[in-house]
């Protein structure tokens, strides 16, 4: 009995001329989990739109072949009918939530079926338990944190009782508290026997664990569709896609690769199987084999110098920066982690003057932000935001990337020269008369960083390059940031995504409820295993390994699998 | 200045009122100062209002903050309003009852104290109005208020609408913030600074990017309620949350009945007008003068 079929499904969305989904075939049982990964316009939320009518109904378009959910061709039926077999949650939380209360959040879908009342509030009730967010019922749904607001979304699809859950990357935009909220929801459900559940997620190394099957789609086709551990033994193809395998896995093909005593041993898919492979492995030579430049304590000029600042936003009683001292020097690459609602944004916003202090004072290059207009900062700090498109207003590229430079009234003879420099290093000179609203998001972006360059300050700051991008895009990102690392640029980016830090950062900060909790070479950082914990923040896996095999030899300040595989094959005959 | 929706959480009296009669108490103190034009009976019910909003535990001080804020505007209204009411008007025929004109030394302008009680009733009637509707909106939630018009037969898709838009302001507020933000970040000036022209200019930098995301999140927000069965079968749709009138909601709907009858009756005898306190006033300016 299957819970979904598609069809040799092609889809072109109207207007547009490549299809969308091209030849899908896929059937899913009753009762199984299934994860959907693959880069940025792969089709994987165009299949999610096909599973309950929202393809073809309400984004219309050119369909062939047909899809069945519950034996029932979405095309000749309604999306109302179809949201009661397949329940649809989004990766954006706040754009998802409509109602004033939690209660009648939750509800909502279920009135619109006309559920009868007493049956309501049960179902509102079991669903919250379930979410686990009873007393949350009065609540306001826009004032909780991204995890509490994506949880009730699921609980709102729960209180629709839907055979499918269909959750279109449902951590993506969150940060790490609230992915693991979510994360454990989603494991209930994947437990229940009588639900199906699709997930689509760049975190593969979270979800591989609960999924029966991964299907792995690209350029609007299925390419691979099998089993976990069958899918990620193909590390090498995932890679080539851009997206993330577990690290583990990828250690286990980088050292299969050697021909060692690894390549009889299976793939290991979870940090576990990780360990219990590597438990016979006993390190002599435990020295890092450093697999990136070796953090150098820059001694260049203060470029920031943020002292004794407390912050508090009109209208709060607390205060979202709470007594912040931080140098940051010329050239430096540092990274601030933390979650939501730390202080990391409230921080970086001081940089260029978007914020002042309450109390204390911030420098930037000598000049006190409370007496500088930001205009003027803003050539010496450049602040990339993490969406692109609050930015990007002009009819064309070139335009945008040298709307700065006009504001500031830079000559006009020399602008075009540095926009088309710009243009040429970021890969865009071929798009400089076009709109770019006509870009994908990874072109819209580079678009977006160009502009901010222009004005060549030598700090930039990137507020989550990582959150809610594909793992292609954000490292895209991090390139340039890199690139521009080694022609003497200093960068402060934000992440919640530990592993970008750990291959990036060469100094993080660790932020907790407005206070800076650790600051220093991020090598120490994920020694500090105390801090982490009470921040609620996570080593990257390879990390993770390299200190559960401390007995054994091992050391607890690797970074990245490069430096894992180095380690091990140092030590491990052929 | 706006009225603030927002909904301040309490166990009053007002609180537990049904959202019916509580609307209909508006309405119908808004009736009543349409029809009396005497200051003191307008200041009776203000009076009730204020005593209203102290039961219900919420600051008079922040209900009124709306008319503290466009207190110049009300200042302007009531000099203009003095002039220009139909009593001053009349009695400025007799220069006798002119008390002084707006430009001195001139016969400019007339000011008569019939004019004064007028727009001095006129003045506090346009602020009970104000002023109770920003109570009903402290003490009722958005939600209540659609319920309400649903059972007063308003379609539910444009109550439900009306609800979600409201709830959906805050969310723009941030994406206009963080908009402002972007720009700021890469050398624009803002839209203070510079010449008129430059201000005009300036616009595009802010609204292109506001009215792309606010189309962008509309359609997300279509999206998702779609998927939750939004508009599967709207005439048969339930609410959660029901309306049922309680014994305070039939004290209250009697009282009002009451409110109606007295008021209708008054103002059938000719009660109520201005003359009731110019004639009080004119009183009193006899025995000062004697």
């Amino acid at each position: 009995m299957y819970s979904a079929e598609f069809e040799n499904v092609t889809f072109s969305y109207a207007g547009s001329k490549e299809p969308a989904l091209k030849g899908i075939n896929l059937k899913i049982k009753k009762g199984e989990s299934l994860l959907i990964a693959g880069p940025n316009a792969a089709g994987k939320t165009t299949l999610c739109r096909c599973l309950n009518g929202l393809v073809p109904h309400f984004f219309v378009g050119d369909m062939k072949g047909k899809v069945l959910v519950n034996q029932i061709n979405t095309r000749e039926s309604g999306i109302g009918r179809l949201s009661q077999i397949t329940g649809l949650v989004f990766d954006d939380p706040t754009s998802q939530l409509v109602c004033s209360t939690v209660a009648d959040e939750v509800a909502f879908g279920a009135e619109n079926l006309g559920v009868l009342r007493a049956e309501i509030d049960r179902k509102v009730e079991e669903s919250l338990t379930a979410v686990r967010l009873a007393g949350y019922e009065n609540r306001i749904p826009q004032t909780l944190s991204g995890g509490e607001q994506q949880a009730i979304a699921i609980a709102s699809i729960m209180a629709m009782n839907p055979e499918i859950f269909v959750l279109d990357e449902p951590t993506s935009n969150l940060d790490p508290i609230g992915s693991m909220q979510v994360l454990s929801i989603i494991r209930d459900i994947a437990r229940e026997q009588e639900k199906t559940l699709v997930v689509v997620s760049h975190n593969i190394e979270s979800f591989a664990a609960l999924a029966d099957r991964i299907v792995v789609m690209d350029d609007g086709k299925i390419v691979l569709d099998d089993h976990p551990r069958l899918v990620l033994q193909d590390v090498e193809r995932l890679l080539e896609m851009g997206l993330s395998p577990p690290q583990v896995t990828e250690l286990f093909l980088k050292l299969q690769k050697k021909g060692n005593v690894f390549a009889k041993l299976d793939i290991p898919i979870a940090i576990e199987e990780a360990y219990d492979k590597l438990r016979v492995v006993s390190i002599r030579n435990s020295a890092v084999p450093a697999s990136r430049e070796p953090h150098q304590v820059s001694l260049g000029e203060q470029v920031i110098e943020v002292k004794g600042v407390r912050f508090r936003y009109p209208g709060s009683e607390v205060f979202a920066l709470d007594g912040i001292d931080l140098a940051i020097r010329k050239n430096e690459f540092v990274a601030i982690i933390g979650q939501n609602g730390s202080g990391k944004s409230t921080l970086v916003k001081h940089f260029n003057g978007l914020l002042k202090p309450v109390e204390g004072s911030v420098r930037i290059f000598g000049l006190n932000t409370n007496e500088t207009p930001i205009w003027e900062l803003s050539r010496r700090v450049g602040y990339v935001f993490q969406n692109p498109d609050l930015q990007l207003f002009n009819s064309t590229v070139r335009k945008e990337i040298g709307f700065s430079l006009k504001a500031i009234g830079f000559p006009e003879e020399k602008r075009s020269e540095v926009v088309v420099n710009l243009a040429e290093k970021f890969n865009i000179e071929q798009y400089l008369e076009q709109s770019p609203a006509t870009l994908d998001k990874g072109g819209r972006q580079r678009v977006a960083i160009a502009s901010v360059l222009a004005l060549n300050p030598d700090v930039l700051v990137i507020d989550e390059p990582t959150t809610g991008q594909d793992p292609r895009n954000s490292r895209q990102v991090m390139n340039i940031a890199k690139g521009l690392h080694s022609e003497g640029k200093t960068i402060v980016f934000i992440t919640h995504n530990m592993e970008i830090v750990a291959e990036y950062a060469e100094r993080g900060i660790i932020m907790w409820q407005g206070k800076i909790l650790f600051n220093g070479p991020v090598r120490e950082l994920f020694q500090q295993s105390e801090i982490l914990k009470k921040s609620y923040l996570e080593a990257p896996q390879v990390v993770r390994l390299a200190q559960m095999l401390k007995d054994k030899g091992f050391p607890s300040d690797i970074l990245t699998v490069e430096e894992m595989v180095q380690l091990i094959n140092r030590n491990v005959g052929e | 200045m706006a009225l603030k929706i927002e909904y301040v959480s309490g166990e009053s009296y007002l609180h537990k009122l049904d959202p019916r009669p509580k609307l209909l108490l508006f309405l119908i103190t808004t009736v009543i100062v349409i029809f009396f034009t005497d200051p003191i009976y307008a200041s009776i019910i203000l009076l009730a209002w204020i005593i209203l909003t102290r039961a219900s535990g919420i600051s008079v001080r922040k209900t009124a903050q709306i008319l503290k804020a466009s207190a110049p505007l009300l200042v302007l209204y009531m000099i203009i309003n003095t002039l220009t009411n139909p009593a001053n008007l009349e009695s400025a025929k007799d220069p006798a009852n002119v008390i002084f004109y707006l430009i001195p030394m001139s016969r400019w302008l007339p000011v008569t104290p019939q004019g004064l009680v007028y727009a001095t009733a006129i003045l506090i009637r346009f602020i009970i109005v104000v002023y109770s509707l920003q109570l009903i909106l402290f003490v009722t939630p958005v939600v209540d208020i659609i319920l309400a018009l649903v059972k007063w037969k308003a379609p539910p898709s444009l109550a439900l609408g009306t609800s979600i838009g409201f709830n959906f302001i805050p969310v723009f507020m941030n994406v206009a913030r963080s908009i402002m933000d972007a720009q700021l970040s890469r050398g624009w000036k803002g839209l203070s600074a510079g010449s008129l022209v430059e201000k005009v200019k300036a616009l595009p930098v802010f609204l292109v990017p506001l009215f792309l995301q606010g189309i962008d999140n509309a359609q997300k927000i279509a999206v998702a309620i779609e998927a939750r069965g939004f508009g599967y079968n709207i005439a048969k749709r339930t609410f959660r949350r029901d309306l049922c009138l309680n014994s305070i909601d039939y004290a209250t709907l009697t009282m009002e009945g009451l409110l109606i009858g007295g008021s209708a009756a008054l103002w059938y005898t000719g009660q109520g007008t201005f003359m009731f306190t110019y004639s009080l006033v004119e009183r009193l300016i006899s025995i000062l003068t004697v």
